[in-house]
């Protein structure tokens, strides 16, 4: 098919579908009339009685019109407070997106209201994953005990969740570097920890990350992240090189078949030469 | 923390409570030990706010000025401009700081309340951090004077960006402060009205902490007799997380330039920063920092971090500082000058300080050791 032809016909078939708040977000932002637009996204947004779908709508175009800075300033406010209005609203999607922009901002009555739903589980407005993640965006709140004790008890996405938060915790260290060497753990929750570890700790992440680089026995995939983040690690710190741990990864590229050890092990060998 | 609430409530009701008020400003009071920053800027704000009805005695003043000055969150910053509605004599940096906080805050007004202690929507009649800020001013009124010039700057430059409540708002502070008898210019040497941080601590005695374990950015370990004898020192602290862009990162900043004035004047003096938050702030993380605000790091210009515990630099120099579960929840800005023998000769605090005002200090602390 021709792709002009493609485009036109997609973009028309875009139009038609799109409601009133739709097109108003998809209109250029810096042609929009704010002082029109805004006070009808809000009364969208915070209407009840409109369908979910035009409602989400209006939120996802207040959301874009914040990014005109100077511009939304002087709604800025009234779209917050509309955005607290409609965290503990019916309809989960809403909430969850609602609650998501207050947190990126740190907002406190979001963050009450997401301690609240991981201390009483039942009465949760999002998912506990989700939870801990929009908790996260907060390195100086008092959540991370929190985040310990649920890190315990928490199972899948919600524990990776949990490790997450728990990088910008200097006392996870030890939970980082005990997850990081352990080869029972999920791939993902190693994966994890390494950049935890190397974020809390770059020269305890350096230590454990060299055993697992010249350990045969561990998985390529954690071999081969170990190295990378050696190699980044070494090039950010601007480290001396190590002739000991050259040696060990230049034997590890020439007697490896995995193309991801040779690939990084390559890397950290250029690093070397710089 | 919603006994603590309760108790502010209890003083805001009763007579001659403000002392008691400002005791729970203090960053190292334990209304503050243990909570995030966020809580501690809440507790902050709703006692700031209880000296509107209870009256701003003069030493609660510098914790209004310093917030109106550094503070970034609206919520705490709108609590302080109500506090000055308490005042009963009005510091002559108050209005030209007012302006200020308008200037900063007009990107990121938020609705405020401080009828009750817990966060959450509005009830009626919403008000704005910019909107308290300007009724403030507006109720100042002759004494705000010396502002009105660059509030109608801002409102000619920035007009934009308010909305038509604050903008209103702003309009009866301007017709209030132009219908004002004329009175004279506030502090006469300061840059636009406003002064600097001035020394206000006794020498004290540094060399209790002489053996105490250091690293620089480097990785190189030294004691703090080894990083600062034998010279004047000017000694600041900071913490890389730090979320206000006008403290931490600014006083970096600024140490760095003061490091390049040292040299300029041939001043043979330390210039070093001290992290709040040394398990966090490895040397990697200091080293980019430094790098980052244009640190020209030498043997006479450092950041570190304790080895052990941070206490004995806390206690040493009084420093207002608080932690939460994680890292610091809140410090006040805090420059300490030493002379060659480790005793304390100068303290800035609370305040921004001025390069001129901490270079004469570490003179005076090398004439002591020519004496």
């Amino acid at each position: 098919m021709d792709v002009a032809k493609y485009r036109e016909r997609y973009e028309a078939q875009l139009a038609k579908a799109a409601t009133s708040a739709e097109e108003s977000a998809a209109a250029p932002l810096g042609e929009q009339n704010l002082e029109e637009q805004v006070p009808d996204l809000l009364a969208t947004l915070q209407n009840r009685e409109e369908p979910v779908a035009s409602r989400t709508a209006a939120l996802e175009a207040l959301a874009a019109l914040d990014f005109l800075g100077p511009r939304f300033a002087p709604f800025r406010a009234r779209y917050k407070e509309a955005l607290r209005d409609v965290a503990t609203d019916q309809p989960q999607e809403l909430r969850a997106q609602a609650l998501e922009l207050l947190a990126i901002d740190k907002d406190p009555y979001a963050q009450e209201l997401l301690v609240q739903g991981l201390q009483e589980p039942t009465d949760a407005l999002v998912p506990e994953a989700q939870a801990i993640q929009l908790l996260g965006y907060d390195d100086h709140a008092e959540v991370v005990p929190l985040v310990r004790e649920v890190y315990e008890r928490a199972t899948g996405v919600a524990r990776e969740e949990a490790l997450r938060v728990l990088a910008t915790d200097p006392e996870s260290e030890q939970l980082f570097t005990r997850l990081l060497k352990d080869k029972s753990e999920k791939r993902s929750i190693r994966q994890l920890s390494a950049s935890g570890l190397q974020s809390l700790n770059p020269e305890a992440f350096d230590e454990t990350a060299r055993k697992i680089v010249a350990d045969d026995d561990d998985y390529n995939d954690i071999r081969a992240t170990a190295l990378a983040a050696l190699a980044h690690g070494r090039e950010a710190r601007e480290t001396p090189v190590d002739p000991k741990l050259v040696e060990t990864v230049q034997k590890v590229g020439e007697s490896t078949r995995s193309r991801s050890i040779r690939s990084a092990a390559r890397r950290f060998l250029q690093s070397t030469e710089q | 923390m919603h006994d603590l609430a309760a108790r502010v409530d209890e003083l805001r009701r009763q007579p001659d409570s403000a002392r008691e008020l400002v005791g729970m400003l203090f960053e190292q009071s334990p209304s503050y030990a243990g909570r995030g920053t966020n809580e501690a800027e809440r507790v902050r704000g709703y006692v700031l706010a209880s000296f509107e009805t209870a009256g701003l005695p003069p030493e609660g003043v510098p914790f209004v000025l310093e917030e109106l000055e550094l503070g970034n969150n609206p919520y705490t910053v709108a609590a302080a401009a109500r506090a000055l509605r308490g005042a009963r004599e009005v510091p002559a940096d108050a209005p030209a700081l007012l302006v200020r906080a308008i200037e900063r805050l007009r990107g990121a007004d938020d609705v405020v309340s401080f009828d009750r202690f817990t966060p959450g929507p509005a009830r009626a009649d919403p008000v704005t951090a910019l909107t308290e800020l300007a009724r403030t001013l507006a109720g100042l009124g002759p004494d705000a004077r010396p502002a009105l010039d660059e509030l109608r700057r801002l409102v000619e430059s920035e007009g934009g960006t308010f909305s038509p409540v604050v903008t209103a708002e702003l309009a009866t502070a301007m017709n209030a402060l132009e219908g004002a008898r004329a009175t004279p210019a506030a502090g006469c040497c300061s840059e636009h009205g406003i002064g600097g941080a001035t020394p206000v601590s006794l020498p004290g005695a540094a060399s209790e902490i002489a053996a105490l374990a250091l690293e620089d950015q480097d990785g190189s370990r030294l004691s703090f007799f080894e990083a600062f004898a034998g010279r004047p020192t000017a000694l600041t602290f900071f913490y890389t997380r730090c979320q206000n862009p006008e403290k931490c990162s600014l006083t970096v900043t600024r140490l760095a330039r003061l490091a390049r004035s040292c040299e300029a004047q041939g001043l043979d003096a330390n210039v070093a920063g001290i992290t709040y938050d040394a398990a966090f702030d490895r040397p990697a993380r200091l080293r980019g920092y430094g790098a980052d605000r244009a640190m020209a790091f030498s043997d006479r210009c450092r950041l570190l971090r304790t080895l052990g515990p941070f206490d004995p630099i806390q206690a040493t120099f009084d420093l207002g500082v608080g932690f939460g579960p994680v890292t610091v929840n809140r410090h006040r800005l805090d420059l300490v000058v030493l002379d060659p023998a480790l005793t304390v000769t100068a303290q800035f605090e609370r305040r921004l300080w001025r390069e001129t005002a901490v270079l004469d200090a570490l003179l005076a602390a090398a004439d002591v050791q020519a004496r």
